[in-house]
């Protein structure tokens, strides 16, 4: 079983910048690996991305997609955009010589799913679910309550049950022949891959079901990327003063006396178990005193990244950098006053 | 052939998809050898519709096969893609559903047309049925159970016809696209008559049956479509019916009573009596 992920567009949903697979996820991984990462069944090996030649002579891409999903994947180089993503499969399971059943999957969204290959499927999920999605960008699954696909629809509201961007197709040669026939009749650029699969499931008397997927994050705009990268925060925390209350290395109250401050501490543990944050402490108590706090930290049930020690008891400046990529401000800083119970007021002002 | 995978089924029976050389086919496979008669009668009057009543418009599954299989006999149907009549209720809107009314009218007529010379006395079979019900319902119904018997003493003998037996929206299915109603899941069933199958599908618009498979529809836009077809529908309906419509709907649910749960026995103790009172005031006016 292959799984095509097509990244041959002209990524004309993200101006100005790189095209939109090559980028850089907050945690570091390419947009393109995060978007398979939550498809569950497909070897690496089988992972087949198709991208232009043009990118690869510009960035170099493709050693950095084996360095970053895995040396085994296999890529296919276009020299030209192609008009739609049915185009780019046609093109990859032609090139590829694939001759066995295969998912494609999109590179601008995430979600989780165990690939199982005894009938054709389509990913969806479900409006009610999502507040944050553009309803208007979406193609619509009508399906019955045995779960097989009636009708797809592209941007028009027939159910709340919305194609995510997920196809398992049984037979290639059925993919080849029915996009054939329709790249004939309509403009290839509005061959979406839901027209192939209604044609086959109308014409060809194919059956596809509905397979529902979970986590599902859109990232079809520069706007959808932006607004889930300002879900992530690296937070640097001081300590004293703020999660415990004031107190010195030599004099009274002192470091291993003091006292916590709840209020602040349970909001830093509703941060420290969200996914979207990643905590580091800074202070300037020295690294003798790291036991104490991590056995603190530990006994607090705080997670937390790393514990920087020994800083200066003085203004502490962060300074990062920003693109185009990033948005704008990509650090801010909070002053609170010493001992506050404040905190939650603070980072939400 | 290559098997699939199984379907959501009511009956008990297995229903799965399976492919061949031709095509996918559904498979309904009888639930126990004691049954196999049961679903050899339903296929028989599948076959029948086919072959005597269906058109264009209102149509079922073609049987391609039948057999048996480790003891159980087996018929296989051409694979039909819609949805279910509550399915495409609840999903379409207002205006979609004067035309699904006056499809049901047709459905009704359709299986009605076929009659025969056999004259059917309704109270007589309604007795028999109510001795047999006697025995397999808790007592908190014995009263009611003697209600019907009395009451239904007024049915008329009327002849034979044709009729679905289990004519719930549930087994209606329409393909959106084509625009064709196929009716699947025949029954038989103690009065061989269609006035069977018109307290059948009153069981859904009337009584919100559907909402024991169907939990997730929500009830208001449900009760909303249902009322607005109750509406349009029983003014059309047949007149002769009518009058005899409480007992109808009474027998149904005493006969469902068997295979439920008693958590479910209040509603259908409370949907049975509120039928009955009916013919209460219809003696009173």
């Amino acid at each position: 079983m292959k799984m095509i992920v097509p990244c041959a567009g002209k990524s004309a949903k993200f101006p100005n910048m790189r095209p939109n697979y090559m980028l850089t996820h907050p945690d570091g991984n390419l947009m393109v690996k995060k978007a398979i990462e939550g498809i569950k069944g497909i070897e690496k090996k089988d992972i087949i991305i198709t991208l232009l030649k043009e990118h690869e002579e510009k960035y170099n891409i493709v050693k950095g997609l084996k360095e970053n999903i895995g040396q085994e994947i296999q890529i296919i180089l276009l020299d030209e955009p192609t008009k739609s993503q049915s185009e780019a499969v046609y093109k990859t399971i032609k090139k590829a010589n694939i001759n066995e059943e295969f998912f494609v999957k999109d590179s601008d969204n995430t979600f989780f799913i165990e690939i199982s290959g005894e009938y054709s499927f389509v990913c969806y999920s479900d409006l009610v679910e999502y507040s944050e999605i553009n309803p208007a960008d979406k193609s619509y699954i009508l399906m019955n309550n045995q779960g097989f696909i009636l009708q797809m629809i592209e941007k028009k509201i027939i159910s709340q049950t919305f194609n995510v961007g997920g196809y398992f197709f049984k037979d290639p040669k059925k993919f080849i022949k029915t996009y054939e026939k329709l790249s004939k009749k309509v403009d290839e650029k509005d061959l979406y891959i839901s027209y192939i699969i209604e044609d086959m499931i109308i014409n060809e008397n194919e059956i596809f079901m509905g397979k529902k997927v979970s986590d599902y994050h859109d990232w079809g705009t520069a706007e959808d990327w932006f607004k889930y990268r300002k879900k992530f925060k690296t937070y640097f925390f001081d300590i004293d003063g703020i999660f415990f209350k004031n107190a010195a290395q030599f004099h009274n109250p002192l470091w291993i006396n003091t006292t916590i401050n709840i209020k602040n501490v349970n909001k830093l543990i509703e941060l420290s178990t969200s996914p979207y944050n990643q905590i580091f402490f800074i202070t300037s108590r020295p690294e003798s005193y790291r036991k104490l706090l991590e056995k603190e930290f530990k006994k607090l049930g705080i997670k937390y990244s790393e514990l920087i020690m020994g800083c200066l008891h003085a203004k502490r400046i962060i300074v990062n950098d920003f693109s185009n990529t990033t948005g704008f401000p990509t650090c801010e800083a909070i002053n609170i006053p010493r001992d506050s119970e404040d905190l939650d007021k603070y980072l939400n002002s | 052939m290559k098997f699939i995978k199984d379907l959501i089924g009511h009956s008990g029976c297995r229903i799965s998809l399976y492919s061949s050389e031709k095509g996918y086919f559904i498979r309904k496979i009888s639930k126990s050898i004691e049954y196999n008669p049961r679903l050899k009668k339903q296929m028989l009057k599948q076959i029948f519709f086919a072959d005597n009543l269906q058109n264009e418009k209102i149509r079922t599954p073609k049987i391609i096969n039948q057999g048996y299989s480790k003891g159980l006999f087996f018929f296989d149907m051409e694979f039909i893609k819609g949805l279910t009549l509550i399915e495409y209720i609840f999903k379409t809107n207002l205006s979609e559903l004067k035309k699904i009314t006056g499809d049901l009218l047709e459905i009704i007529s359709l299986t009605g047309s076929k009659s025969y010379d056999e004259t059917l006395d309704l109270s007589k079979k309604f007795s028999e049925k109510i001795t047999e019900l006697k025995k397999q319902v808790p007592e908190r119904f014995y009263d009611l159970l003697e209600v019907l018997k009395k009451e239904s003493k007024v049915l008329p003998k009327k002849n034979k016809t044709f009729c679905h037996g289990d004519l719930v929206l549930e087994n209606i299915i329409y393909d959106p696209i084509e625009e064709v109603y196929y009716l699947i899941d025949f029954q038989d069933v103690f009065i061989e008559h269609y006035w069977m199958d018109i307290s059948l599908i009153f069981q859904d618009i009337d009584e919100a049956w559907y909402m024991f498979k169907h939990p997730e529809l929500d009830p208001k836009i449900m009760k909303i479509k249902m009322d607005y077809i109750k509406n349009l529908i029983f003014d059309k309906i047949e007149k002769n019916y009518i009058p005899y419509h409480p007992l109808f709907i009474s027998m149904k649910f005493f006969r469902i009573i068997p295979y439920t749960l008693e958590k479910d026995h209040e509603y259908l103790e409370i949907v049975i009596s509120k039928n009955l009172s009916k013919l209460s005031k219809d003696h009173a006016n």
